[in-house]
Parts: structure tokens; C-alpha cells; sequence
């Protein structure tokens, strides 16, 4: 075996073991919180209205098992197609802003607008606006994911080295030779960093725009199910949903790992 | 100093009048140069660090516009043509249309001009095979060749740098030294008839700068390309170049014809007397410019 074969190997076998580690402390760490968890509910005999034990939710998990499932799918589709419609706009307007000095400095404080205005705030008018649909939901999600995409994707997009930069002017690229060959393939790391953030907010604010979409409508996302729950008080269950929810931001961070592992490696290797 | 030629002409590949380049702040990087080179000449640039070669390289390049002056780059495939004679000058001074972004600012530089950056200056995320055939697919004038024709010129680019074996193998698989033979290639390429060097070999050991060295000469004395290379190294200076401009403070301040530019193989020249004696008189004009002006600035 080659001196460098064995380094591969040795290198491989160490990334297994740093992996192997990283996931024994998220575990030993959650069965902490776990147990802290109970040893409080019965320290301090709290009623389960209040706060159910880990056991009980797990047991209002089990029993509510079809609806969860069901809008949870329905919440991570709403979530899933709202970020890649985010990652469209977004890419397309940071595209648009990295040609344009004065169109970046004149709408980027809009993009800003967009994140510092609450959701809860815009929800009730997108509703008014677009009714009680998906429709809705993917809006308001794609309102929340949008300014890290396009944070990201224009930094990226205006970060080309100045030895690229000088290489591209020396044979005279033309713009669309610039943004193609250079320019976007140094913003795809910071496409898949924005992906990776609006991914989590992309669950919560699906989660958030079904409680308002979910209002006389036959939509059955998990906001929709918790606001349900909600009114009836059922703790276990939401606690329940929450765990869902957790679970479907990481299988939506977990997908954008996955999806930028296999078709961006190289982009993403050497940046 | 030689005296500059009233217009560019066929044996005269670059001309620069009272080039002056000053940054805002009022850093002047270049102040009022006058050069020539002849067309087929292997000019070497030597100063300290600060002291305006890089900035002057980018100008010859067509990258740094100028405050005031004017430096005229000829483009001899262009000769032939009377008619032409307007377009085959690429001018560099002070104008708009090299502001970033202008559109006139492209067109300005010819294709028959490489250069060779400080950094590989490789795209990370592409082979090496495409990396060198970059300059072929860029530029409004690209080359109109088939894939495979661009493939083979890259090709035969990589073999002429000794690389072929790794053409294939992505920048981040490649050491130093086949990294700037890479971005030799690259350079080469496009058959320049005007090959800009920006302190190439700075970054690697002394046995890679010397293998690096003698292939830029043997490349030279294939291919008889205009060569202007900037070095803060003299050795370097005289074992490549055919004329040498020290410069300080923005200013060219001795221009020496190296006597040995021809006389010996590379690897033979630095046991000479006569290499120590002008690597001497080099050095001295490097440290009366020094001297001089540290003089000037205590009165």
C-alpha cells in the first residue's frame, strides 16, 4: 500500500472516530437533559398539564402517532419547497445584486425589511391576501429564509479573489464569462452556509404560518394540529409535536448536508 | 536610459511616457516612467518591496490605469494591416473606460498578452486541462475552435510544462511548483506574444525556482515572446532577463543591458566571476538609490 493510500486510510479512520464521539456526547447530552427533565417533574410533583414527564410524552408521541406523521410530512413539505423556492429568489436577486452597485445599495435594505419584520405581523395580511392555503405558508416561509440566502449568496458572489478577478480582466470575460466561470462558483459555499440557517428557520416559519393558515381551512400541518392542541390543553401532545418539529429541521439541515455533499463537493473542498 | 521611440513601431513592443499611477490618499506607486521594450526582449524589473515593479507590470498589462502618461502596448499579429494600425495599440492611460465594469474596459486588452501572477491564481473548483484552457473560452474574440481542439492546444500547453500526468488532478492535488507550471501553461496557451511575470517563482525553494527558471528559458527560446518579469530577487533578474531596470520609490532609476544573458547555461552562470561582478554593480544601484534618497529625505 502507497504512503499516500495509508494516509487516506488513517485519515478516514480518524474521521470515524471524531464522528463516533461527536454523536455519543449529542446522545449522552440528551439523555442529561432527559433525566434532569424527570428528576424535576417528580422533584417538584408537577401536574402533567404543566409539565408532563419525558415518559408521558413520548406515550402522547405513540398515541398521536398517524396525525403526527401526516403534518409533519405536510409541515416538512411546506418546508422543503419553501426553502428551494428561497434559495431560487434568493440566488436569483444576489445574482442581480453582485452586477448592480447601486441596485445592491438601493434594495438591500429591503432584504433587511424582510428579516426584521415580524412573521406573526405579516401572516394575518398574507391571508387576507392569498387565502387560507399552502400558497400562504410557502409566502410567509420564504419571507423568513430569504435574507440569509441572499446575505450569503451576495457575499459570496462579490468575494471573487483579486487574482481571479485580474485573470478574467487580462482576457477580457465578458459579464456573463465572469458570473459563470468565477463569481458563482465562489458563492456556492456560501449558498449551501445560507441553505444550512435557513433551513432551521424554514420549520419554524412553516410551523408559524400554519397557525394562521390553518384558521377554517382543511390544512393539517403540525401548527395547524398544536394550535388544536393548544385549545385542549393537551401538553403531552404538543411536547410531542415540538420533538417533531426539532426532528424536521434536522432532517431538513440534514438534507441540505447531503444534497451539497454529493453535487457541490468540489466547490465546497476548496474554498 | 534609452531613448523612447516618438511612436510604437514593429520592433517596439511597449511604450510608456511620463506613466504616472497615484492612488487616492496621494500614494504615488509609479511616477513618470519612461520605457521601452523591444519586441522579443526579456526585460527584468528589480527593487524592494513598495518600490512600484508590480503596479508597473499592470500597467504594461492593461490592469492599472494610469493618473497621467500614456503606455502603448503593441500587438504584432496585428501589424500586417495598415488600416489596423489604430486597433493593434492598446493604449493604457488615464480614462474611464478602465474603470471596473465599463464596458470598453475588456476589448482594450489583447489576447496575445499572458500573465503569469505571483499566485497560481488556478480556479480551485476545475482540473487542471480546463484551467489552462480557460483563456481560450473567454474574451468576446474567443477562440471559435471545437472542444477538442481547445482540448488538444490545453493539452499540448500542459506537455510543453511538463505536467501532462497531472491534468486531470484538481489545483488542491497539485504541489507549488506544478502549480505555477500550471499557471504557466495557462499563460502559454494562448501562443502570447507578451508574457508578463509578477514575481513567479517568489513563493517556491530555491531548486524549484531554478528547475522553474531554466523552463521559462527554454519556453523563451521556443516560443521568442516579449518578456517582462518582475523579481525582488537579482540572481533571478540576471539569470533571466536580457536588460535590467532597478527601481525605487516609483521611479526607474538604472536600466542595465546584462552581459551575461546569453553567454552560459543557466545552471553554470551563477559560479562565474562575471555573474558576482554585475550581480555587484545591480545591487550597488539598488543601494545608491536607497542611500540617495534616504540623504534627501534627513536634508
Amino acid at each position: 500500500m502507497s504512503n499516500e493510500m495509508q494516509r487516506g486510510s488513517q485519515t478516514n479512520a480518524q474521521s470515524w472516530r471524531e464522528m463516533a464521539w461527536t454523536a455519543f456526547a449529542v446522545i449522552a447530552v440528551a439523555a442529561l437533559g432527559i433525566a434532569v427533565w424527570h428528576f424535576v417533574v417528580k422533584l417538584f410533583d408537577l401536574p402533567k398539564l404543566l409539565l408532563p414527564t419525558p415518559w408521558q410524552v413520548a406515550e402522547a408521541g405513540w398515541q398521536h402517532r398517524d396525525v403526527l406523521l401526516k403534518s409533519g410530512w405536510i409541515t416538512l413539505w411546506t418546508a422543503t419547497v419553501s426553502l428551494f423556492v428561497a434559495v431560487i429568489i434568493g440566488g436569483g436577486v444576489s445574482i442581480l445584486f453582485s452586477q448592480s452597485r447601486l441596485l445592491r445599495r438601493a434594495l438591500f435594505p429591503y432584504v433587511v425589511f424582510l428579516q426584521t419584520v415580524p412573521i406573526v405581523a405579516i401572516a394575518p395580511l398574507l391571508v387576507i391576501w392569498s387565502g387560507y392555503e399552502f400558497r400562504t405558508a410557502v409566502i410567509a416561509t420564504v419571507i423568513i429564509c430569504l435574507f440569509p440566502i441572499v446575505n450569503n449568496v451576495t457575499t459570496g458572489l462579490t468575494s471573487v479573489r483579486p487574482e481571479h478577478n485580474d485573470l478574467l480582466r487580462m482576457y477580457g470575460a465578458t459579464r456573463w464569462q465572469r458570473l459563470c466561470r468565477v463569481q458563482i462558483p465562489t458563492a456556492i459555499p456560501f449558498l449551501v452556509l445560507g441553505a444550512r440557517i435557513s433551513s432551521g428557520l424554514a420549520v419554524i416559519g412553516a410551523i408559524v404560518a400554519e397557525f394562521f393558515v390553518s384558521n377554517g381551512a382543511d390544512y393539517e400541518g403540525l401548527g395547524a394540529v398544536m394550535t388544536g392542541w393548544q385549545a385542549r390543553t393537551m401538553t403531552d401532545a404538543l411536547m410531542a409535536a415540538l420533538a417533531v418539529s426539532t426532528l424536521l429541521g434536522l432532517i431538513l439541515f440534514g438534507g441540505v448536508n447531503l444534497l451539497s455533499r454529493m453535487f457541490l463537493k468540489r466547490y465546497l473542498l476548496v474554498n | 536610459m534609452n531613448a523612447l521611440p516618438d511612436k510604437i513601431d514593429a520592433g517596439t513592443a511597449v511604450v510608456c511616457r511620463d506613466a504616472t499611477v497615484t492612488y487616492p490618499g496621494g500614494v504615488c506607486a509609479l511616477d513618470r516612467i519612461n520605457l521601452s521594450v523591444r519586441q522579443g526582449e526579456r526585460l527584468a524589473f528589480v527593487g524592494p518591496s513598495g518600490c512600484g515593479k508590480t503596479t508597473l507590470l499592470r500597467v504594461i498589462a492593461g490592469l492599472q490605469p494610469l493618473t497621467s502618461g500614456v503606455c502603448q502596448r503593441s500587438n504584432p499579429s496585428q501589424h500586417s494591416s495598415e488600416n489596423e494600425q489604430e486597433d493593434a495599440v492598446g493604449n493604457t492611460q488615464y480614462d474611464e473606460a478602465h474603470e471596473e465594469g465599463h464596458p470598453l474596459a475588456s476589448d482594450r486588452r489583447s489576447v496575445s498578452t499572458s500573465f503569469v501572477f505571483q499566485q497560481p491564481a488556478l480556479l480551485p473548483w476545475t482540473n487542471v486541462l480546463k484551467n489552462v484552457a480557460l483563456p481560450l473560452t473567454l474574451g468576446r474574440r474567443r477562440e471559435r475552435s471545437s472542444a477538442k481542439e481547445l482540448r488538444e492546444r490545453a493539452l499540448a500547453a500542459i506537455e510543453e510544462v511538463q505536467l501532462t500526468e497531472a491534468a486531470t488532478r484538481y489545483p488542491h492535488q497539485l504541489s507549488g511548483g506544478m502549480k505555477m507550471r500550471a499557471s504557466i501553461a495557462r499563460a502559454l496557451v494562448t501562443r502570447p506574444e507578451f508574457l508578463l511575470l509578477d514575481e513567479p517563482f517568489a513563493a517556491l525553494d530555491d531548486m524549484l525556482r531554478n528547475q522553474l527558471g531554466r523552463l521559462y528559458l527554454k519556453l523563451w527560446r521556443h516560443h521568442r515572446f516579449t518578456s517582462v518579469l518582475v523579481t525582488h530577487n537579482i540572481a533571478e533578474a540576471i539569470q533571466l532577463s536580457e536588460r535590467i531596470c532597478v527601481m525605487h520609490r516609483g521611479s526607474i532609476v538604472s536600466e542595465m543591458v546584462n552581459p551575461l544573458s546569453t553567454s552560459k547555461p543557466h545552471e553554470d552562470l551563477r559560479r562565474t566571476n562575471e555573474f558576482a561582478e554585475f550581480f555587484g554593480k545591480v545591487s550597488d544601484a539598488l543601494e545608491n538609490a536607497a542611500s540617495s534618497n534616504s540623504q534627501r529625505a534627513s536634508s
